[in-house]
């Protein structure tokens, strides 16, 4: 009796809920029919929540500005940082562009010589070692033996073999490229020899004084650096000494060089000396404020000694 | 006091309802559901459909709270079975 009086509520509950349902179904569709009515009612029953939202929004009283004031310094403060954040990349790629054409007015030298800008397209290990592939071909007046710069007169080597819209440009640093080049510091002249990997070497006799850091020009080539010697091989029993080079910016780091106009024509012997000359000179310059300083510094010390003397 | 939370919950889903703040709103609709039931959420609905004027297009309150009525009452039973044997449990 007591299981049947259950199982009579359960469905009695059940009957309840779908019956409240249709109901609910009932009145929507009335809603649907006379929607102005329902509408005017309703409007009616939620004026205190309506009521509740204006004094919410509008009031002058003191907790809802309060709310108010939280709310809309969030919003502010999440305008701000995103107005922030958006002039922070702006700023970000003004400077980017800033030094990317400073360098390329750098690499290009504009205001010197003409030459041809181009990016490097392929590099080792794409190449083989001391091979560069750049964007530019004899379309762009690129020609085979043109100095690739990468500053202003920084030279890593020559363009080697042209295609119309690339080109491959042979570093010095290639194994079997050798140039005549000039040592500034130890006043010599001596052959450049590539070494692989990035670095080329210069082999002078025994008793000249090559120093770290001495600068290795290449006077074929107006201007021409091509960097300093960053070791030196000494073994005294043997008759030579080297001094190996390597690049001024590691190769993977080579992103744009600048290709001279004219090919690279067999300098005559006169030409290379005067070249030579003129770098001499350059380095015998000093700056005469200090020479200044130390001939005074001279005269002073020499009175105070005649003095004391005296 | 449990009348009280009660009126108090409802009247807050109405206001966030009008306010447009619905997960908030949601949140409190499953806690009300738990406690009272939905049946009083459907006259809710009804309001707040007419207040937006829903009615002249799909009033999607009311049919929304309409079904959820009749999932919740099928649910909510066994949701309280369950509560009470752990209850007894512990």
């Amino acid at each position: 009796m007591k299981v049947r009086s259950r199982h009579n509520s359960r469905e009695e509950r059940q009957k309840r809920i779908v019956r409240v349902f249709f109901i609910a179904l009932g009145f929507i569709l009335i809603g649907l029919l006379i929607p102005y009515v329902i509408t005017a009612v309703t409007r009616a029953v939620m004026y205190p929540i309506e009521a509740t939202q204006l004094w919410f929004h509008e009031s002058q009283a003191r907790l809802p500005m309060y709310l108010r004031g939280q709310t809309e310094l969030i919003n502010r403060i999440t305008d701000l940082e995103s107005k922030l954040a958006a002039a922070e990349s702006t700023d970000v790629t003004q400077q980017r562009l800033y030094t990317e054409n400073q360098s390329l007015r750098q690499l290009l030298s504009m205001d010197q010589h003409d030459r041809i800008g181009a990016a490097v397209i392929a590099r080792p290990n794409q190449l083989p070692y001391d091979l560069l592939e750049i964007d530019r071909g004899a379309n762009d007046g690129i020609k085979v033996g043109a100095p690739v710069y990468i500053g202003a007169d920084n030279v890593v080597g020559v363009v080697s073999q042209i295609a119309p819209h690339y080109s491959f440009v042979e570093l010095f640093t290639t194994p079997g490229f050798t140039a005549t080049t000039y040592i500034s510091g130890a006043n010599v002249i001596a052959t450049l020899e590539g070494y692989g990997g990035g670095s080329a070497r210069v082999r002078v006799p025994q008793g000249i004084p090559l120093k770290e850091g001495d600068l290795v020009h290449v006077p074929s080539i107006d201007p021409g650096v091509f960097g300093r010697i960053t070791y030196i091989e000494n073994h005294p029993s043997q008759p030579d000494q080297y001094g190996y080079i390597t690049l001024e910016k590691p190769i993977a780091s080579i992103s744009y060089v600048a290709v001279g106009r004219e090919s690279l024509v067999p300098a005559k012997p006169d030409v290379i000396e005067e070249r030579i000359a003129r770098i001499i000179k350059e380095s015998l310059n000093v700056d005469t404020g200090k020479l200044h300083l130390a001939s005074s510094t001279t005269v002073i010390a020499s009175t105070t000694a005649t003095t004391t003397i005296q | 006091m449990r009348q009280a939370l009660n009126i108090f919950i409802f009247l807050l889903i109405a206001f966030l309802t009008v306010q447009n703040h619905l997960f908030m709103a949601a949140l409190l609709v499953l806690i009300f559901t738990y406690r009272v039931g939905a049946l009083f959420l459907i006259p809710l609905a009804f309001c707040i459909d007419g207040f937006f004027g829903a009615f002249y297009h799909v009033p999607l309150f009311s049919i929304v709270v309409s079904v959820w009525y009749l999932i919740s009452e099928l649910i909510r039973p066994i949701l309280i079975l369950r509560s009470k044997s752990y209850g007894e449990a512990s």
